[in-house]
């Protein structure tokens, strides 16, 4: 750095939080700025904050000066900088910013001079006036700004630049606003022209050699040099910088966040309104008394609080908890505060303290100073209903969700770059076609290779560079699944709020990790199906009882209930119904809660790569000595066998092994994740493995557990998460187990969420005995019901038939029953739509007969469209013949995606058993390394992560599920089967461990022909 | 064309070729399992326009067979009844047909039938029918499936039961009509010939001028040669229907920026496919493309009744677009003489490059819609700039240079680096000489290096 040179700082710059025109990341302008002696760099994103986070962390750690600003052209055309010069100027310019962005609909923003009226207070105004501005709007704006507004003079080397200046200073004098020097920077260094240029392209919509004279003439909108800028720019111009910066003393430091007031009543404290709750809370949990563990544990969570001064947290979560109770909403809390000792006195969650083994120590530490975290999970039905409440009882100034930055991905920047570059849309949509599974930036130049591009032709190469660089820039903000940020004063004054794209809903522009950084409290609102199927069929069996049945009704540690689910019996049940799941059900056998809390976490990629489920299941079944290396250790490993299963359980790890303090090993974790894509986690990884080693542990546990936090890093399963969701295993578990019909229902109404699709859920519970009737209008309500006597029969509802709105089914159900078709069609009101859906899903067999028949009766039905339509003549029905079997079941398929009737495969069974292809029944009796032929329709394909390139197909039959297993090499062979085939044969080896079968494919055959026009659906790959 | 190929419409696959088919790309499959079946299928959008050109060209064709023709959409109906005799019967009227039809590249399906309604829908269900009475159409007729009424009637009888026309001419009328619609009745009945189904005869045009869109560019004459046949099909066809004949047609062939025209002259007014093929093969053979050939078009400049005296269509004033018919024959002929590309405008194309910020045009050329003001330029830009010694720190010729105005940085066109001009990084002034002449300068900003790149004056 040269002190002889002016000092200069940036006034006017934009990120790539300014969406397709920076070109740079707000990182790297700091780091830039710093690397140019820059006395101070304002952040300018255009009527946005969305970058300024990230650029306050980046100034922080090398020591810049950062001004929070925003460039701004208003509706008349005015183009102006506006930066804050301390807390209240920011307020001002958030609730400025807010005004704009909530003014237009997403993404846009619309502000006029009258918005700006009677001026900003606390900020300065820079004006990018072109050469031939109006004297009366610099009169405008010396106005509205008294003192505080400049006319800024942006060097370009343009040819016009002396005119320019002259013309510029003529304003100012007239005007007696000062000139200053800007940069209007939109990249970090010249080298991002190119990137620049393909952004103001993909702006436009266009290509860059049609892009014209929208581009910029040259790349001179970059961080120059500071003698660059003595050289440009006259020196006065450039000291006045200096001196605006001087003026702007704003740092995000200095906001404070505080929580809402209105969940503490009058005239108490948080802490004693909190303990007051606490303590009723545990009288209702405990009525035989608290235990004393219990006790001890929250007074110590009590003083943890308080010295957090995190009451108004957990009031705040509480307050919305208890909403959803007096709604009858169900919700459960999950999170690392989720599962304390007060959370359940606040019935926050339902997992008992008393009766589990459950660690908090990653509850909250002292150390890390960041907010609790608390997610709740509501009905996903109902969810909307708590935002609502939400919004309501803070105001729409108060209350709003937390951004999710949505940024460029591998696929996302190959395609934009692809289109800015004028390569044809075929040609792009070929190449990432092909990237959907193989999703590794190495072998891009294969795959481009593969779609017959040469990826060292000039375009290809640029294509591929440009890619590069735009991966992981920002591209639009977008709504968060549900975390909600909740403030005492004002949010628009923190942080701009704008609208988000579903209506009635508003965001924050700062993301997660934003937030977290500013020590903001989110409350995480989240939807989830299982609870709605929960409660859905906890009111049928309450229906049947005739009382009420809630969750806390249901007997807890039923052997019958873990019976079931040692044999993978979990077609619907939360969370173990995956096809990974049950494979290790019979391995593991769960026989406890706490099983289901391991079951839970270890089937994840975290455990499975870092090589843990084996070794468990070892020493679970008595195969393997459980053995620890420390006290330390075994205390940290007790419950697990010996094997780190969960997220905590590999911090603690670090902590007691390794000497890490809890908030190391906490960071250790979180930098393991974005260290790893990067590369060089050098000295952490010899902090941890030499903590290890120079307290006596072998240099292979020390690796070992490396690893371990490494693939926990990114997947691991905190226990605390677990628990929760294994409450819900159990739950749904019993329901299943005792209580088929309700729970069939429960989930037929959920739908859709979950693993299998509703032909599955019915067919499974079938097998269970359950019986199962068709829609009918005459019957059915809207959603799916038990009828009959002891309310022990499903009734399937009109919900289930394609074609039927929602409103017009309801209308049916009020008006039930029917003289006759006529007589239906007028009073539910039914146009022709409605009707010939009916009559095609066979929900008019009472009134009119078979399909063919029903379907001619509705055709000449009067419906409400048409009242100029004479009286249909009475005219006699024609003896239509009856459909046969398999028409119905192509019916049944087409209408419902499911059949009461027999299975498809059972009319194919004879043919299928010319080609010698057994049943899944037949199969799951076959010994381990038996040779075996199987067809069944494709219900499912996976490729997991986990599992190098193999593919795993489940088949249906009319005796239940296959798993098959495709190796890599016979992907590649016979794709079009595996990807195409609807009803499949496989011929291979049957591969036994216990109960566990699975059908290892040598050869796979299409047999779809046979299906005619039957259609069935996969899900596929999600 | 490239193979395995598709031709696509909304996503999903419409039609595939043979290799196509065989790696499971049929009918109905989007378009990413295209990619996924067989990653190197050219998948082509599907050009209604090209179709109905296609139909077009064929319609003029026809007239070689039969003075009626007339378009169906998708379809093309020949009133054969009257010409069975000139050709022999109905197999051979047949077979010419299809002869035809393949020459030209094509594919159809023909079938024969007493109503004009009832023979597109035997064609299009692949049936080969030739029926040439009422009853054996009925038979015909009877066993097709209900798809080939509208949609919605179509679904409707499905869900009755009814998959055959014959099942749902059983049903009651009376009922049915109320159930599908009027319109799918008198459809029906105009098909069996219970109704009378007039058609509009096919116009064919008074002057003969078709395009043709090649699949993909072509790079070499002889190549050119079978797509031109479809060209000249269609001429001989339309010169058949007008009983007329042709001295002078040119072949135009249109390549991404300019084209070639291909005169094709006869020493007599001439309406015979063999001729014209003879005379194209010649003059292809000795073409030399200068670029690759996107499109074909041929138009008969002169055109003639068979047995009567020459006339020429430019003479009876049809007028050109330019309303200067005479100037575009001069341009025609200065085109002829001086070479392709030789004569062309020029129109301002915008982009920051001096040298690119121009662009040559065909002289019937549309002017692309005018670019944005730029700044000073000078109006004689050297082709390639010149290189000036640096003397004393200061750009030299015939004297040191003295700098006006300036720099006007330019940094732009790293698009096309390797393809066309690429990227340029300058900085440019403008330059008065010793001889008081205004000059263009610039100084490569990454090199160094000063360079006269035009004249003001």
């Amino acid at each position: 750095m040269n002190p002889e040179l002016p000092g200069y700082a940036e006034l006017h710059c934009v990120s790539n939080f300014s969406f397709l025109r920076g070109a740079s990341h707000a990182e790297e302008l700091v780091a830039r700025a710093q690397e140019l002696g820059y006395t101070a760099l304002a952040i300018t994103d255009e009527c946005s904050f969305a970058g300024l986070v990230r650029a306050h962390g980046a100034a922080k750690a090398v020591g810049m000066k950062l001004i929070c600003g925003t460039e701004i052209t208003l509706a008349d055309g005015m183009k102006l900088v506006l930066l804050a010069q301390n807390r209240a100027g920011y307020g001002n310019l958030s609730a400025i910013v807010s005004l704009g962005r909530r003014h237009a609909e997403k993404g846009c923003y619309h502000l006029t001079r009258g918005d700006l009226l009677p001026g900003i207070p606390d900020c300065l105004a820079l004006w990018v006036a072109p050469a031939d501005a109006s004297p009366e709007d610099a009169r405008w704006l010396a106005g509205a700004f008294p003192a505080r507004a400049w006319i800024a003079f942006e060097r370009h080397l343009a040819p016009d630049d002396a005119e320019r200046l002259a013309a510029l200073r003529a304003l100012s004098d007239a005007s007696g606003l000062p000139l200053v020097a800007a940069g209007d920077v939109h990249m970090h260094v010249r080298g991002r022209r190119a990137l620049q240029d393909v952004l103001t392209a993909l702006r436009l919509k266009t290509s860059v050699d049609a892009v014209g004279h929208a581009l910029f003439p040259n790349g001179e909108r970059c961080l120059r040099s500071r003698l660059r800028l003595a050289r440009l720019y006259p020196p006065e111009l450039l000291a006045e910088t200096l001196r605006i910066a001087e003026m702007c003393s704003f740092s995000l430091d200095e906001l404070r966040y505080e929580y809402p007031e209105e969940v503490v009543p009058l005239g108490q404290t948080p802490a004693q309104y909190l303990r007051a709750e606490v303590e009723a809370g545990l009288g209702r949990r405990y009525a035989a008394g608290v235990p004393a563990k219990v006790r001890a544990q929250v007074e110590h969570e009590l003083a943890l609080i308080a010295g957090m001064q995190y009451e108004a947290y957990f009031l705040t979560v509480y307050d919305i908890v208890k909403f959803a109770r007096e709604q009858e909403i169900l919700c459960q809390g999950r999170g690392s505060a989720a599962n304390s000792a007060v959370c359940y006195a606040l019935g926050i969650t339902e997992v008992d303290p008393a009766q589990s083994e459950l660690l908090f120590e990653r509850f909250i530490s002292k150390e890390r100073n960041e907010p609790p975290d608390i997610d709740v999970d509501f009905e996903h039905q109902r969810r909307e209903e708590v935002i609502q409440y939400i919004y309501g009882k803070y105001g729409r100034e108060r209350a709003a969700l937390t951004a999710t930055v949505i940024g460029y991905r591998t696929r996302s920047s190959l395609r934009d770059i692809g289109r800015a570059l004028g390569i044809d849309i075929d040609r792009i949509d070929a190449l990432t076609a092909s990237l959907a599974w193989w999703d590794k930036r190495e072998q891009l130049p294969e795959r481009f290779s593969a779609v017959g591009l040469d990826p060292r032709s000039p375009r290809v190469e640029k294509w591929l560079i440009l890619a590069e660089q735009l991966r992981g820039f920002p591209r639009h903000l977008s709504q968060h699944v549900g975390g909600f940020v909740i403030s005492r004063g004002r949010l628009d004054r923190l942080v701009p709020i704008e609208n988000a794209a579903m209506d009635g809903r508003s965001i924050i522009q700062w993301d997660k990790d934003d937030i977290d950084a500013l020590g903001l409290m989110k409350v995480d609102v989240l939807a989830l199906g299982m609870l709605t199927a929960i409660r859905r069929a906890l009111d049928g069996i309450s229906q049947r009882l005739g009382r009420r049945f809630g969750m806390q009704d249901i007997p807890r540690e039923d052997p019958a209930v873990y019976a079931m689910i040692g044999h993978a019996d979990t077609v619907g049940v939360f969370q173990i119904e995956s096809r990974a799941q049950m494979a290790m059900l019979p391995r593991l056998k769960p026989r406890c809660f706490y099983d289901l809390v391991i079951e839970v976490a270890i089937v994840r990629p975290g455990p499975i790569q870092g090589d843990m489920v084996h070794p468990y299941l070892r020493r679970r079944q008595g195969l393997e000595p459980v053995s620890y290396p420390s006290a330390a250790v075994q205390s940290v490993l007790q419950r697990t066998l010996g094997v780190p299963i969960f997220q905590e359980q590999v911090m603690q790890l670090a902590v007691v092994a390794a000497g890490f303090t809890p908030g190391e090993a906490d960071h250790l974790r979180r930098s393991m994740a974005a260290w790893k894509r990067k590369g060089g986690v050098g000295h952490l990884r010899e902090k941890l493995i030499g903590g290890m080693t120079g307290r006596g542990y072998a240099r292979e546990f020390a690796e070992a557990i490396y690893r371990q936090i490494e693939g926990f890093g990114e997947y691991g399963f905190p226990e605390s998460h677990a628990a929760s969701f294994a409450l819900l295993v159990y739950i749904s578990a019993w329901l299943k187990r005792h209580e088929p019909a309700a729970f069939l229902v429960g989930l037929l109404n959920a739908q859709p969420m979950g693993f299998y699709s509703a032909s599955q859920l019915v067919q499974d519970a079938r097998r269970h005995g359950v019986e199962v009737r068709s829609p009918d209008v005459q019957h059915s309500a809207w959603e799916t019901a038990l009828e009959g006597e002891a309310f022990s029969v499903v009734r399937l509802g009109l919900h289930l038939i394609d074609g039927l709105g929602a409103e017009a089914g309801a209308r049916i159900a009020a008006a039930r029953p029917f003289r006759d078709v006529a007589d239906l069609a007028r009073r539910a009101g039914l146009n022709r739509g409605d009707l010939d859906a009916l009559a095609a899903a066979g929900a008019l067999a009472a009134l009119a007969g078979h399909r063919r028949q029903a379907a001619w009766a509705v055709a000449a039905a009067p419906v409400q469209l048409d009242l100029l339509q004479e009286a249909p003549a009475l005219d006699t029905a024609p003896e239509l013949p009856e459909p046969g079997e398999g028409e119905n079941l192509v019916a049944d398929y087409a209408t419902l995606r499911l059949t009461l009737g027999r299975h498809p495969l059972t009319l194919l069974r004879n043919r299928l058993a010319e080609r010698r292809y057994v049943t899944a029944e037949a199969l799951r009796r076959m010994g381990h390394c038996a040779m075996a032929r199987c067809a069944g329709l494709v219900t499912c394909r996976q490729r997991p992560g986990t599992a190098s390139g193999v593919i795993f197909l489940t088949l249906e039959d009319e005796t239940g599920l296959t798993n098959v297993i495709v190796h890599p090499h016979l992907v590649d062979k016979q794709r079009r089967e595996v990807l195409g085939a609807r009803l499949l044969g496989v011929l291979g080896v049957l591969q036994r461990e216990g109960e566990v079968v699975h059908l290892v494919a040598k050869r796979l055959v299409d047999h779809t022909p046979l299906l005619g026009r039957l259609s069935t659906s996969s899900r596929d790959f999600h | 064309m490239p193979s395995p190929s598709a031709v696509v419409e909304h996503g999903r696959v419409l039609l595939g070729d043979e290799a196509a088919r065989r790696a499971g790309i049929e009918a109905g499959v989007g378009v990413a399992a295209a990619w996924a079946l067989a990653p190197g299928v050219t998948l082509l959008a599907r050009r209604r326009d090209q179709e109905e050109a296609a139909l077009h060209s064929l319609a003029c064709w026809a007239g070689s067979l039969t003075p009626r023709v007339s378009l169906a959409p998708q379809a093309l109906l020949l009133e054969i009844g009257s010409c069975l005799r000139l050709f022999g019967g109905l197999e051979k009227l047949c077979e010419v047909a299809a002869e035809g039809i393949a020459a030209q590249g094509f594919c159809a399906r023909l079938a024969v039938a007493p109503t004009p309604l009832g023979a597109g829908w035997l064609a299009r269900q692949h049936t080969d029918a030739r029926c040439v009475d009422v009853a054996r159409l009925r038979a015909e007729l009877d066993a097709l499936p209900v798809s080939v009424l509208p949609a919605r009637a179509a679904m409707a009888l499905g869900r009755f039961g009814a998959r055959t026309l014959g099942e749902v001419r059983s049903l009651p009328s009376a009922g049915l009509g109320q159930r599908i619609g009027v319109e799918s009745l008198l459809l029906l009945a105009r098909a069996y010939g219970e109704q009378p189904d007039p058609r509009a005869d096919f116009v064919f045009p008074a002057q003969f001028s078709l395009p043709l869109q090649l699949p993909a560019a072509v790079e070499n004459a002889a190549a050119l040669l079978f797509a031109a046949r479809r060209l000249t099909a269609a001429l001989s066809g339309w010169l058949a229907a007008r009983q007329a004949g042709v001295r002078e047609a040119v072949l135009c062939l249109l390549h991404r920026c300019d084209e070639t025209r291909v005169p094709l002259l006869f020493a007599e007014p001439t309406a015979d496919s063999v001729r014209f093929e003879r005379v194209l093969r010649e003059r292809l053979d000795r073409l030399a493309l200068a670029a690759p050939v996107e499109a074909l078009s041929l138009e008969a400049t002169q055109v003639s009744a068979l047995a009567g005296r020459n006339r020429s269509l430019l003479d009876d004033g049809g007028g050109s677009p330019f309303g200067q018919e005479d100037i575009g024959v001069l341009f025609e002929r200065l085109g002829a003489r001086l070479g392709d590309g030789r004569v062309y405008r020029v129109a301002a194309h915008a982009d920051h490059r001096p040298e690119c910020a121009t662009r040559r045009i065909g002289l019937f050329e549309k002017v692309p819609p005018g670019a944005s003001p730029v700044p000073p330029r000078p109006l004689w830009l050297l082709d390639s700039p010149e290189a000036l010694p640096e003397v004393d720190g200061r750009p030299y010729r015939r004297g040191p240079l003295q700098l006006l105005t300036g720099p006007e940085r330019i940094e732009s066109g790293w698009w096309d680096a390797g393809e066309h001009a690429g990227d340029v990084r300058r900085d440019y002034f403008v330059a008065l000489s010793q001889d008081a002449a205004w000059l263009w300068i610039y100084r490569e900003c990454a090199a160094g290096g000063w360079f006269l790149h035009g004249y003001f004056s």
